[in-house]
Order: structure tokens, then C-alpha cells, then sequence
């Protein structure tokens, strides 16, 4: 009897997730990967980080947790935090330095997004748009 | 309690199926925990950007520390090994399924939460109420399989087969605690997908399959193999629709039985090959669990009567219907 009772209130708490909740119900919030519509002429977004290195070079640096220590779509997901309080990229220079202690030194963070412009949901042009940089101490 | 409802949130499965499964399921876990749910890792080392999902706000769990994380993978490693071995299942089982979860809400705590552990999680909590399902109790080349099963499997019926109501065979083989375990994973697995496609609706609206979300995820994350899809005409608007039928009409694998079954399986499991090979999508927590539907048992028999020439048992129900 226990079975079904579980089973039912597992059932009913994830059927709210679905209906009224979102991400913050984890892991009873709605499936909602891919749950939103890019119109055939709409903009495609994501972001990119460059750095000033050391090495006098200026580099794409992959917003991945074996580079920065963080995944692309965490810093997308609190990009107004960042933007709000940038020092907090100095952690993932820290990061970086850390984990990748053969690489040159990043000195300063650019994080950017890459806008791409679709036309009958082809990719028809791209900008590149800086939301926050910081200098590394 | 009876009727077809019961019978069917209840059905007799065997045992050693549930445990296959968790042998499966256990031996992924660390695995997981350093690919895919990796990003705990990245946090181990102090992070100022926790935001803890509910959950872990109402518990006031902690945010990834180092002495926190290695703890928390060490004992989950180390309760899915005794687990996975047939040892303490229930309390290894537990403590693994509650360790789990706590890292995998740290790992959703961060800013971004996946969406392909749902399965993973019911089935590390479904697992330790079998108990001993243990491999040991199968019929080996000194007993005659297929005769004395229909009376070891008459025992389990009451509903409580945990494996400690032997039968003539040594052990109980089938019961219907090991058929609601199953059947739990089998609708996390469908859940995930019916609602997902209800949250495209939700959030996307009914443009959904005719935008350009596909395209989306192909600029972002895609392969040489996801851009050359993106380059054929009208192949990414077509899967858009595909998916978003398929996922709705997926309580259909609740349903089905025998080769409709497994086909029904082989395509989903073809679609995550196919969303991994473009987009790098995996959905591997998610896509072990579609383990639940195939007779698990029957593999690994065959593998053996391959070795052994021995026969290959009957299913449960056949098996009860010979008896009743």
C-alpha cells in the first residue's frame, strides 16, 4: 500500500513541477530542455569568454568546469549576477590558474555574446555583443 | 487490493531483473559523477555563485566544498559498489540514493539544471525496496529450469518477494515488490519524456515544432554530423516534429509488450544516438534506465546457455498460468 501511495504523491509532486513549477522544483521541475520557440527569423545567442593572456595573446577560452571551472550554461543562467558584481570572474581566472597551470595566465576576462541572426531558420549573420569584463588581480 | 489496476502497477517481474538493473545502474554512478554531473568538481573549491534549488534551501544543505565533495563521492562510490555486489541492499541502496541526490542537487545548484536524471534518481530510490534479489537464486545447469519455476514462482504472488521465501530452487525468482520497482523506472522514463513535451507546449507554445530550436542547438553545440543535418533541407523542422510526437506518444511503451516493445525502445534509444552524435547530447542517466523495459534476465541467460547449453527459463506470467 505504501507503493502506490509514494508512487502517486511522486507522481502529483512532479504533475505540479510540470503544470505551475519551474527549475528551482529540481528534480520534480518541468522537462523543459529545448522548451522554447526561436521564430524562423529570430536570434540565435550563447556566450563565449576571451581573455588577455600572459602570453601577450588575446584567446577564446571555453566556459567549461575543466577550464574555468564552470559550465557555459551556469554563467549564462546568472549572467546578471555577474554583470552586476564582475569580480566574480576572478574566480574562474583563480580557476584557471589552478587547473591549467601549464597555460599562460589569463589578465583580463571578456564575456560575450555571440548574436546570430537567422533567416527562414538559417543561420544569416553574427555580432559579437560584450557584457562584462574584468581585469584579473 | 486487486483488479487490472493493481495487476499493473504490480506485475510479477523476476528478481533478477531488478538487480541486473542495479548492477547497471550502480556501476554508472561514478561514472556519472565524474563526466556528467562533473561540474560539482569545477565547485569543489569554493564558489561564490551557489544557488541552491529548493530543496536544498529548505534542508539547508551546504554548497560544494572540497571536504564535502570527495566525502560525498566516496561514500556514494563506495555504497553502489557493495550495492552492486548484492550486498546490505537496503542500506547501502539508501544511503546511495540519498548521497546521489544531494549531488546531483549541488550539481543543478550553479545556475543550470538538467534535465536527464529524473529516471536516475527514482530508480536509485526504487532499487533498495526489492532487497535481496540476489543473482545467485537462478536456476543453474544442476537444476531443471524450466520444470520446477511455475512452483517457485506461485510463492511471491502475496506481493512481498524480497528473496527470503526460499523455494524449491533455493530462492524466490519472481514477485510483484520487483514488478513495482520496475514499473516505477519504466514511468520516470516515459514521464520524462511526455513532459517534456508538455513543457514545449508550455513554455514554447504550439510554434514550437515549426521554430527554430533545433537550429539553435545545432549553432551552439553542434558536430560536423549536426551541421551537415542542418544543411539538408527542412531535416531539422522535420525532427522538431518527430520529437515532439514521439515524446507525446510515448506512454505507448507502457503498454506495449514483446517486439513492439523493444522497437519502441531500439527508437528512442536511436534518437538519443542520433541528438548525441549532433549536438553532444547524451541523456546517458536517462538512457541506462531504459533498461528497465527489456528482459534483462533473458540476456544474460542466453549469454550463458550460449557458454552452457543450457535452456532459457520461461517469463513470470507464463510461468503463473502454467500453474493457475
Amino acid at each position: 500500500m505504501w507503493r502506490l501511495v509514494a508512487a502517486t504523491a511522486v507522481l502529483m509532486a512532479l504533475g505540479y513541477g510540470t503544470v505551475a513549477g519551474d527549475d528551482d522544483l529540481f528534480p520534480f521541475g518541468p522537462m523543459v530542455q529545448y522548451a522554447f520557440s526561436i521564430p524562423p527569423d529570430g536570434e540565435i545567442r550563447s556566450l563565449i569568454m576571451e581573455a588577455d593572456t600572459t602570453a601577450g595573446a588575446r584567446v577564446e577560452i571555453p566556459i567549461e568546469p575543466y577550464y574555468v571551472g564552470i559550465r557555459r550554461a551556469e554563467l549564462e543562467g546568472q549572467l546578471g549576477r555577474y554583470m552586476a558584481e564582475p569580480s566574480l570572474l576572478q574566480e574562474l581566472a583563480d580557476n584557471h590558474a589552478r587547473i591549467r597551470p601549464q597555460d599562460p595566465r589569463l589578465t583580463k576576462i571578456y564575456v560575450i555574446t555571440k548574436v546570430i541572426t537567422l533567416r527562414d531558420r538559417r543561420p544569416a549573420s553574427a555580432h559579437h555583443v560584450e557584457r562584462v569584463t574584468w581585469q584579473v588581480r | 487490493m486487486a483488479g487490472p489496476l493493481t495487476s499493473w502497477w504490480f506485475p510479477q517481474e523476476p528478481l533478477r531483473r531488478v538487480r541486473l538493473l542495479g548492477v547497471v545502474v550502480y556501476l554508472f554512478l561514478p561514472v556519472d559523477m565524474i563526466l556528467f554531473t562533473g561540474g560539482v568538481w569545477g565547485h569543489a573549491h569554493g564558489s561564490s555563485i551557489y544557488r541552491p534549488v529548493l530543496v536544498a534551501r529548505l534542508l539547508h544543505l551546504p554548497g560544494a566544498g572540497t571536504a564535502l565533495v570527495y566525502t560525498l563521492f566516496a561514500v556514494v562510490v563506495l555504497g553502489a559498489l557493495v550495492a552492486a555486489a548484492g550486498r546490505l541492499p537496503r542500506v547501502a541502496g539508501y544511503v546511495v540514493a540519498l548521497g546521489y541526490t544531494y549531488w546531483a542537487v549541488l550539481a543543478m545548484s550553479y545556475g543550470k539544471v538538467d534535465h536527464d536524471h529524473l529516471a536516475l534518481i527514482v530508480t536509485l530510490f526504487v532499487l533498495p525496496t526489492v532487497g535481496r534479489a540476489t543473482v545467485r537464486t537462478l536456476p543453474t545447469a544442476d537444476q531443471p529450469t524450466v520444470r520446477t519455476l511455475p512452483t517457485v514462482r506461485t510463492l511471491p504472488t502475496a506481493g512481498r518477494a524480497t528473496g527470503k521465501t526460499p523455494g524449491p530452487g533455493g530462492a524466490s525468482t519472481c514477485g510483484q515488490a520487483a514488478g513495482w520497482a520496475l514499473r516505477c523506472v519504466q514511468i520516470a522514463v516515459v514521464a520524462t519524456y511526455f513532459l517534456s513535451a508538455y513543457a514545449k507546449i508550455r513554455h514554447g507554445g504550439w510554434e514550437w515544432p515549426n521554430g527554430a530550436t533545433f537550429q539553435w542547438a545545432v549553432t551552439r553545440r553542434g558536430t560536423f554530423f549536426g551541421h551537415f543535418v542542418a544543411g539538408i533541407p527542412g531535416a531539422l523542422l522535420i525532427g522538431q516534429w518527430v520529437v515532439l510526437l514521439a515524446e507525446t506518444a510515448s506512454p505507448v511503451l507502457l503498454f506495449l509488450r514483446g517486439r513492439a516493445l523493444y522497437a519502441g525502445v531500439a527508437f528512442f534509444l536511436a534518437f538519443h544516438v542520433v541528438t548525441w552524435a549532433a549536438i553532444t547530447i547524451h541523456f546517458l542517466p536517462h538512457v541506462i534506465c531504459l533498461a528497465a523495459f527489456l528482459p534483462l534476465e533473458r540476456v544474460v541467460q542466453r549469454a550463458r546457455r550460449g557458454a552452457a547449453g543450457q535452456p532459457v527459463p520461461v517469463a513470470c506470467d507464463k510461468a503463473v498460468d502454467a500453474v493457475g
